[in-house]
């Protein structure tokens, strides 16, 4: 259809008009294919130990240092951009996917229906969303798929918000009355008309909120409750370094600069993304 | 207005009800035996028998939630599992310093942010924007423990400027308070007042673009005057709401700057707890935390009402 | 430089920065006004009319820039666009000299400040009184507006005010400073016609009193017909014709404005007049030609109108400027040739004696809830004792001010909402009681014409989606090519060309929304439409052409239509018969003719007597009755008759009885005590 590619067209000059979008979103891919190439990227094995190099600083053989026990830190920095990924996308799959659902039926059916999720979100925004997620891990443990659940339960209250916000506002538009005295069913109504309507600031809040749950990810196993050893994560990777500040101090403070440069990546690419949909949601006139 | 403060407190109460149920449920849920958690696995029969029967282990749950509830309202949480006192003991020497660094670094975060969210707004595109809605963006990416370890690292172990660690009440000795207190409050405000700024600016901007601002202009007021009278009261609204939500991140963020710096703080009481499985322990912490944040959530809604006339009427 | 005029504006333009283009939103636009006087600036949205006002305060913002021209104010030296729009100069011009009252009351005024405040403020800058006087200045400018417990609302908010009542406390505001020139911007289109036409004339009493000179900005010709003294027609960012009030009526000379004048039903309409649409849509601003803006759109266009240059005003009587090229004798013969063409004729309406609806003695409240426990405390009496029919073929007119209960009854009939009592009888099965499942055979048989044309339809689907969904929903269609064929039909029928099915809602004018709107309306081939406000938000040379759209489809296809609307020209030009409605009861039904001739409620008399006639003439002759105070909000509907506190004319019976509805034959019903004998 000639206006739907005109429109994408239109959505991706208008993404890329400022350049510090399109340098974020090279970042951002760079990360992504660091993750997925990782094996071939990575000089050594993560799990190698060269005791000989314990602690080393930057060196010929091992770029950023190695570590206490001898593991090239720049194997494991590579290798634990597929942990800090995995967890921030599938954590805002999770917090979208549930939140997104919740956030409809209470807005669309309202009632009773709409008090029990209401106060459920009230409840779980009630504890900062750190608390909540290491109360969690104390529960179902950690480990990258518990661990993507976990945030994307404890981030969840803010789609369930948005969705419900969303539905209310569209429930009173005219062409929802219009579907609905056409004899469209609640279903159909939700998902055919309701759900499109609503998707681009849930769609914004994703990508903005990829970023922070890479960011949780990394202070739950900055405290020793997120990824833990032996799998290479930036968090814990600053944790184990922080001894070691003296003699490597490239060991604890490399994972954190990744963690930064990604984070701050994907946060101009979200906000650039939720420019180019929305001119008016912009910080600017 | 009465009513409303009315209800936004019996909202409250219900919320914490919730959590308190969800804690309990949650913590009943840690596979692992209590007793053996406490006593060890080496534990005599009889000796199991008795502190099982003590923590009325025998009785089904909703007694138990009952009983942990009344307690809890009485500021009895039960026993430690790893420091073998009463949990309320252990936590009510850590709770002030936790507070006070979180509410050290709101008091320092809120007007800094509102002052650069309001000067970014006012020269939107000017160079002074620029650079300041650049150092919010940078700043509010950076994980915080990181930050603490990059100053530690200066100002400690390269410089020797400031101690590495601890905790000193000022009134114990002041210098040395001081000097703990400087990095941990630097790193735990610098979110805030990051954040503070982008929302200040943003809804500024908002408001800037409304037409009673258009109105205030065609009165012929002074720009001055327009920005800080007739927009800066508007924009404070949906500033003030995060105002809470503020304390709440301030609170979670003081676990990493607790555990960066070996403050014996809230934080890092619950870090512990969580890995050794102390659970009184942390149904306590997260209780309080959520009661915290409750309050201060209440706290911000009564002044959100107070500045905003369209809620004290309603 | 010598000023002979208060004020003076020369050759203004303003460009507005969008996707990189410059778009010229006014483009050349010169007036003047002098001490006292009262003008008309009327265009279309998007014709420039406001940009211009702005432009002259310097109160454009980015995007926006004023690119030349020169304002002159007297008092004050030279250009005033030479001084900064923060000026010492233009801060004492806008506000002291020029205040300016704008459209939208509900988000004008500062809501986290007193109106006293806000008043006072203005008071203290331009007049520099002290803070004392400024009060006392500020309660009686408001006691002045006729804001009752001025001095205890000084301390009120903009919320605890109405639409209507904020819109006083903008005039108070606006006049509180002396200016010597008052701009009331679209002022009062958003409000009710009663409490427009009580706020337009206090606000023609005041300049007059106090020798301001007024501009009346607004897209509605019988507002400027009414209040103006002299007249200017924008059309697509420029000035086409101006004149004094009575001769621009009389003989417009620019063919925007004779076709505009011919476009608009009018209250002293006969009921057989034609409507003749303005064929096409304005210029988009960005792609505007160099040639007349008008040209597209002309009845008179010769083919030397494109190859010269925008023409300028000329002078063509005294004082009557118009912008077209054509010569007087080009302009008489092309509109002998335009008469003699042949006029579409007005279609015949086929009223069956059968009835479609027949609606009895229906309510509908809301409850109203509060406190802890969101306990019920009370009820919102939307509609009560509603009785009416239509029969098939007719259609009924369904009028009356905001809050009077014409949408909850529309939304009654369609069955959006169960009525607590009462029947509606469709088609000959009461519908009234049937459930979500049982009601979804009947929701083919009616349909529902909205007034918004965005927010209608699916911004997400596209047009071919909206319109066949009915198609698919109820099984209308066998397979997929008569669905297609169907779909395309449907776009004929409502003058849409089917090559555009595939395109989403907003690449649509408002126009071509509102057909597509009316396309899924019929999809189903129903008995019944309703149409809801079906053309307010339209522009005035759009109207036309949906009024008469409306208008065929009724006779081809034997639709019967209730037509909800505030507009009573408009309804009249429609309708078959009238149902008049006051806070949720119905106070009169009449016939058409007989309505408008006889009326006989004093609320009908009241509501006819301020909607203005787009004639002078006419206007000044015209006999009023006066009506106090603004629509109660429903919750706080008088006891008895619920217009008996605004009524001239009420008793002591009214204050505790409600009137029922009586007929007084040929079909006049009305529910008022003066017509029980």
């Amino acid at each position: 259809m000639f206006g739907n590619k005109n429109r994408n067209g239109k959505f991706i000059a208008a993404l890329f008009s400022r350049r510090i979008v399109l340098v974020a979103f090279i970042i951002v891919v760079l990360f992504v294919l660091v993750a997925f190439f990782a094996p071939l990227l990575a000089p050594y094995d993560p799990d190698y130990a060269d005791f000989a190099a314990s602690l080393s600083g930057p060196t010929k053989e091992h770029w950023l240092g190695a570590d206490s026990y001898g593991r090239d830190v720049l194997s494991r920095i590579i290798y634990g951009t597929r942990v800090s990924l995995i967890v921030g996308l599938l954590a805002v799959c999770v917090a979208c996917a549930i939140g997104t659902v919740l956030g409809m039926i209470a807005g669309y059916f309202g009632g009773v229906v709409d008090d029990i999720i209401t106060r459920f979100t009230e409840m779980l925004r009630a504890i900062p969303q750190v608390v909540l997620a290491m109360a969690l891990t104390a529960v179902f443990g950690s480990g990258i798929r518990n661990l993507a659940i976990i945030l994307g339960i404890s981030s969840m209250a803010g789609y369930i918000r948005m969705m419900r916000g969303q539905v209310l506002t569209i429930k009173q538009t005219d062409y929802i009355m219009a579907g609905k005295l056409q004899g469209n069913r609640d279903f159909r109504l939700m998902f055919h008309h309701i759900l499109p309507n609503s998707i681009s600031p849930i769609i914004v809040m994703m990508t903005q909120q990829v970023g922070s749950t890479i960011l949780a990810e990394a202070g739950l196993s900055f405290l020793g409750l997120g990824i833990s050893a032996p799998t290479a994560s930036w968090g814990s990777m600053v944790s184990e370094g922080r001894m070691f500040l003296l003699q490597n101090p490239v060991f604890a403070l490399s994972p954190g600069i990744c963690v930064a440069v990604l984070v701050i990546s994907l946060n101009v690419f979200g906000d650039g993304i939720r420019d180019a949909l929305d001119p008016r949601l912009r910080g600017e006139l | 207005m009465g009513s409303y403060v009315l209800r936004r407190i019996w909202q409250m109460v219900l919320i914490l009800f919730l959590i308190s149920i969800a804690i309990f449920l949650l913590m009943s849920l840690l596979p692992g035996d209590p007793v053996y958690a406490m006593l060890g696995e080496e534990v005599s029969q009889a000796e199991y028998q008795r502190v099982y029967m003590e923590l009325g282990l025998d009785k089904p749950l909703i007694v138990r939630y009952f009983n942990w509830l009344l307690g809890a309202l009485h500021g009895n949480f039960g026993q430690s599992i790893q420091f073998h006192k009463a949990t309320m003991d252990v936590i009510k020497e850590r709770i002030p310093i936790t507070l006070v660094l979180s509410s050290l670094a709101f008091l320092i975060s809120i007007p800094l942010g509102i002052f650069f969210g309001v000067i970014t707004a006012v020269f939107r595109g000017k160079k002074v924007d620029t650079v300041v809605t650049f150092l919010a963006n940078l700043t509010a990416c950076l994980p915080q423990f990181w930050v603490g370890l990059l100053m530690m690292y200066i100002f400690s172990l390269k410089l020797g400027w400031l101690p590495s660690y601890g905790f000193t009440w000022i009134w114990d000795d002041f210098t040395t308070g001081l000097r703990q207190l400087v990095m941990p409050l630097f790193c735990l405000s610098l979110g805030g007042i990051a954040s503070v700024t982008r929302q200040t600016r943003s809804s500024m901007l908002e408001v800037i673009r409304q037409d009673y601002v258009r109105t205030a202009f065609s009165k012929g007021l002074t720009e001055k005057k327009i920005v800080f009278v007739h927009a800066l009261k508007n924009a404070l609204i949906p500033v003030i709401t995060i105002l809470g939500m503020r304390l709440g991140t301030l609170i979670a963020g003081s676990m990493f700057v607790e555990s960066v710096f070996s403050i014996p703080g809230m934080g890092s009481l619950l870090v512990k707890a969580i890995t050794s499985k102390d659970i009184p322990v942390v149904q306590a912490c997260v209780l309080i935390i959520a009661l915290v944040s409750c309050v201060i959530n209440l706290i911000t809604d009564i002044l959100y009402a107070v500045v905003d006339p369209r809620i004290r009427l309603e | 430089m010598h000023n002979k005029h208060l004020w003076e504006i020369r050759n203004i333009q303003t460009c507005f920065r969008t996707d990189g283009k410059n778009v010229k939103a006014v483009d050349g636009v010169s007036m003047y006004l002098d001490r006292g006087e009262i003008i008309g600036i009327v265009g279309e949205s998007g014709s420039g009319k406001s940009v211009t006002m702005m432009s002259m305060l310097q109160l454009i913002s980015s995007p926006g820039k004023i690119t030349g021209g020169e304002v002159y104010l007297d008092g004050f030296e030279g250009n005033m666009l030479d001084y900064g729009p923060h000026s010492e100069e233009m801060r004492t011009m806008r506000g002291g000299r020029v205040s300016m009252i704008f459209q939208e009351p509900m988000t004008s005024l500062n809501p986290v400040l007193t109106i006293g405040y806000q008043i006072q403020e203005n008071i203290m800058l331009h007049l520099h009184l002290s803070k004392e006087d400024a009060r006392t200045r500020t309660i009686e400018m408001m006691k002045m507006v006729n804001i009752p417990d001025a001095e205890e609302r000084f301390d009120y908010y903009p919320q605890q005010f109405s639409g209507g009542m904020r819109q006083r406390i903008m005039i108070a505001m606006a006049m509180s400073s002396q200016p010597d020139i008052l701009v009331a911007d679209e002022a009062t289109t958003a409000l009710d016609v009663t409490t427009q036409a009580q706020l337009l004339e206090m606000m023609r009493d005041i300049a007059k009193k106090t020798g301001t000179a007024v501009i009346i900005v607004t897209h509605n010709l019988g507002v400027v017909a009414r209040f103006a003294e002299r007249i200017y027609v924008m059309y697509a960012g420029s000035v086409v014709e101006t004149a004094e009030s009575r001769a621009l009526f009389k003989s417009p000379e620019h063919p925007y404005t004779r076709a505009l004048l011919r476009a608009i039903p009018r209250l002293d309409d006969p009921k057989d007049r034609v409507l003749i649409p303005i064929d096409g849509l304005p210029p988009n601003p960005a792609t505007r030609p160099d040639y007349c803006p008008f040209y597209d759109r002309c009845e008179y266009r010769m083919d030397s109108c494109k190859t010269q240059k925008k023409p300028v005003l000329n002078e063509v009587g005294p004082g009557h400027f118009s912008a077209c090229l054509l010569s007087e004798e080009e302009k008489a013969r092309k509109a002998r040739m335009i008469a003699s063409k042949e006029q579409r004729k007005a279609p015949e309406s086929h009223i069956l004696e059968e009835s479609c609806l027949q609606v009895e003695n229906v309510r509908k409240y809301f409850p109203v809830y509060r406190g802890l426990l969101r306990k019920k405390i009370g009820e919102v009496k939307a509609i009560e004792d509603i009785t009416f029919h239509a029969r098939k073929g007719e259609t009924l007119g369904i009028v009356g001010e905001s809050g009077c209960g014409k949408t909850t009854l529309a939304r009654c009939i369609m069955r959006v909402y169960k009525p607590e009592e009462g029947h509606i009888e469709f088609s000959g099965t009461d519908i009234s009681r049937l459930s979500e499942r049982q009601m979804l055979p009947y929701r083919p048989r009616m349909a529902m014409i909205f007034q918004d044309p965005f927010s209608s339809l699916d911004p997400r689907q596209t047009a071919e989606s909206i319109v066949g969904e009915s198609l698919k929903l109820h099984h209308l269609v066998k397979n997929r090519e008569e669905y297609d064929q169907r779909v395309d039909e449907l776009f004929r029928i409502v003058g849409l060309d089917p090559e555009l099915k595939f395109r989403v809602p907003h690449e649509f004018s408002g126009g071509q929304r509102q057909r597509i709107g009316i396309a899924r309306a019929l999809s189903t081939r129903p008995d019944l439409i309703i149409c809801d406000e079906p053309i307010s938000a339209l522009d005035v040379s759009i109207q036309a052409q949906i009024i008469n759209l409306l208008e065929d489809l009724q006779s081809r296809l034997g639709l019967t239509y209730l037509f909800i609307a505030h507009d009573l020209a408009v309804v009249k030009h429609i309708s078959d018969r009238i149902l008049v409605m006051y806070l949720g009861r119905i106070v009169e039904i009449a016939p058409c003719e007989e309505l408008y001739e006889h009326a006989l409620h004093p609320y009908t008399k009241a509501l006819l007597g301020a909607v203005p006639v787009a004639d002078p003439e006419i206007e000044h002759a015209r006999e009023r009755v006066p009506i106090y105070g603004e629509v109660p909000s429903l919750s706080r509907r008088p006891s008895g008759c619920p217009f008996h506190d605004r009524c001239p004319q009420a008793s002591d019976r009214c204050r505790k009885e409600v009137p029922a509805l009586k007929n007084l034959g040929n079909g006049h019903e009305v529910a008022c005590f003066l017509y029980e004998a």
